[in-house]
């Protein structure tokens, strides 16, 4: 036998790539749903297949184990090393997908935010039997923080209620209540059985009473794009390009200041402000590998050319003007702690938000959330896992957004400078 | 730093500091399928070495598997050699990595298979890797890459 197979033409047609993360307390079927969801996409591997085929039969079980496609990581993770987030990932022809798996535990706070932080539509997974939990709460509360623009809550294991429309009803009005407390407004409610595959790729038999969306139609229609028109231009730069060839006259004033457009859109002719100078100038030319653009929008990286000779290098921004960032040293701000290493209020840190660094200091700790109780409570200092609204003051300003309104500019990272580790996310207010 | 020391990778701001000595490593594509690879391949009109083209070759069956008869790694008593055609996915030490059955001899032809296949990569080429789903990471920790 060939080793090749073929099983489904895949198509040219292209919607992208949409990041999503799955949520669920352990055993409420987050490792079968992933599953179920290769399968049935038909994006499981075949050798893949056959080893989960092998495991099963091993284990004495008469049908395959779906949730075993995720475990392939549990080895590592038994091994103690550090791998926060499992990626997977699946491709259904028209679009790319990348799962991003972070273990359930509650002192994984911490993975959560970072598997959150690239999200763009997250997966809130609840028992049927069991309902909203603390555990549902605390993963509903991590991805409003962060911002993730699509929610979707799946009402698991229809199948052990007896698909009672009834029990998914309530179950989606206690979730409605809550969520509207934390201000949590678009999420979309699901009914399905990982196990028997109803409502993820298949509309199974037993679901007549729903009419909305299968969960693999909600994700192949989930929009991942930056509303550009919508959104204030922000371009970090990132290099300033300066040939060196002197015997080239037309290169001499060549200055290219290289980013990516964190968001927005620039077209040639407009009218920028550079920050933190503050000068205002006209975009003379977008070029990308020497070909010139009309405009640039969110994610392109370019290189754009200015009218007038300003000094700006690395960490410097450009926008539209009249649209411009708040220009600050003193920052507001939600941060999730990542360290072992609890954050000190003495000492100084490295926060890097766009492609800026500046030295800071706490200021103070407004209140640490209870996530479980989303009470506030006083904070001396913050250990791994806390969440907390915070200030930071700043030795250069920054050039930020709220995070509820720029996810690009409003977030910052904090390094501590004797390991050089990534220790705290933070989300601007 | 030892690959215990994954930093989390939050937005796009990415972590790259480091301090004299220190190593550092980057997977910039490790999200990219194979699909992905060739299509990429084509786009850029890179040039690969023909081994990685539909060719005859000297092969032996094993585990489900074919090895190809080379001097280091010799048909076994009782192996039944055959001529067939094939080309290699990923290209690593002889001794494990394995053709597969193939008459893509272009780019096109190559993006056209792999667009249909169903086995991946390192699982049809790779023959120690099917004892064992974490061996990748075991080879990215002892520095395979
Ligand atoms: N009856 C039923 N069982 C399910 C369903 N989804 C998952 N399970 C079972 O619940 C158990 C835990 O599932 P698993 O996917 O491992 O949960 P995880 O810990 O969230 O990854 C397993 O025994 C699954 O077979 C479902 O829709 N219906």
């Amino acid at each position: 036998m060939s080793a090749i197979e073929n099983i489904a033409e895949v198509e040219a047609q292209d919607n992208g790539l949409l990041r999503f993360l799955t949520c669920g307390s352990v055993d409420d079927g987050k490792s079968t749903l992933i599953g179920r969801l290769l399968f049935d996409t038909k994006t499981i591997l075949a050798d893949t297949l056959h080893a989960i085929e092998r495991t099963s039969k091993k284990r004495g079980m008469e049908a395959i184990d779906l949730s075993l496609l995720t475990d392939g990581l549990q080895a590592e993770r038994e091994q103690g090393i550090t791998i926060d987030v499992a990626y997977r990932y699946f491709t259904t022809g028209t679009r790319k997908y990348i799962i991003a798996d972070a273990p359930g535990h509650e002192q994984y706070t911490r993975n959560m935010v970072t598997a959150a932080s690239t999200a763009d539509l997250a997966i809130i997974l609840i028992d049927a039997r069991k309902g909203v939990l603390t555990q549902t709460r605390r993963h509903s509360y991590l991805t409003h923080l962060v911002n993730i623009p699509h929610v979707v809550v799946a009402i698991n294991k229809m199948d052990l209620v007896d698909y009672s429309q009834d029990i998914f009803d309530r179950i989606r009005s206690d979730y409605t209540a809550f969520a509207a407390g934390l201000g949590i407004e678009d999420v979309r409610f699901i009914p399905m059985s990982a196990l028997n595959g109803d409502m993820i790729v298949d509309r199974g038999e037993r679901l007549d009473w729903y009419q909305g969306p299968t969960l693999i139609e909600l994700l192949e229609a989930a929009t991942t794009s930056h509303v550009a028109q919508e959104e204030s231009f922000r371009f970090p730069v990132q290099y300033v390009c300066r040939p060196q060839d002197s015997a080239n006259p037309e290169l001499h004033d060549y200055r290219g200041f290289m980013g990516r457009v964190e968001s927005g859109v620039i077209a040639i002719g407009d009218a920028v402000t550079v920050l933190p100078a503050g000068r205002e100038t006209r975009v003379k030319d977008i070029q990308v590998m020497g070909q010139s653009l009309p405009s640039a929008f969110a994610e392109q990286s370019v290189a754009l050319l200015l009218e007038d000779e300003i000094d700006i290098s690395r960490g410097d921004m450009i926008v539209r003007t009249g649209e411009l960032p708040n220009v600050t040293k003193q920052i507001d701000a939600m941060l999730c702690w990542l360290s072992e290493l609890p954050l000190d209020p003495r000492r100084k840190y490295l926060i890097r938000h766009t492609t800026r660094d500046s030295k800071a200091v706490l200021a103070g700790i407004a209140f640490r959330m209870d996530i479980n109780t989303m009470a506030h409570r006083a904070a001396e200092k913050l250990a791994m896992n806390d969440i907390a609204r915070v200030s930071f003051k700043l030795a250069q300003p920054i050039f930020a957004d709220s995070y509820a309104n720029n996810r690009g500019t409003g977030a910052f990272i904090v390094i501590d400078e004797s390991s050089n580790n990534t220790v705290g996310a933070g989300m601007i207010i | 730093m030892g690959s215990e020391n994954q930093r989390p990778e939050l937005w796009d701001l990415y972590n790259a500091r480091s301090f004299k000595g220190e190593n550092i490593r980057v997977f910039p594509i490790s999200n990219w399928t194979e699909f992905d690879v060739w299509q990429y391949i084509e786009r850029e009109n890179l040039e690969l070495p023909s081994i990685y083209f539909a060719h005859q070759r000297q092969i032996v069956r094993r585990q489900g598997g074919m090895l190809p008869v080379t001097d280091v790694t010799p048909a076994r008593p009782g192996d039944i050699i055959e001529n067939v055609r094939v080309r290699f996915r990923t290209v690593g030490d002889i001794s494990c990595t394995a053709p597969v059955e193939s008459d893509a001899d272009t780019v096109a032809k190559i993006i056209a298979e792999t667009a249909t296949t169903t086995i991946t990569e390192r699982g049809a080429t790779r023959l120690d890797d099917q004892t064992s789903e974490a061996s990748m990471e075991q080879r990215k920790k002892e520095g395979y890459f």
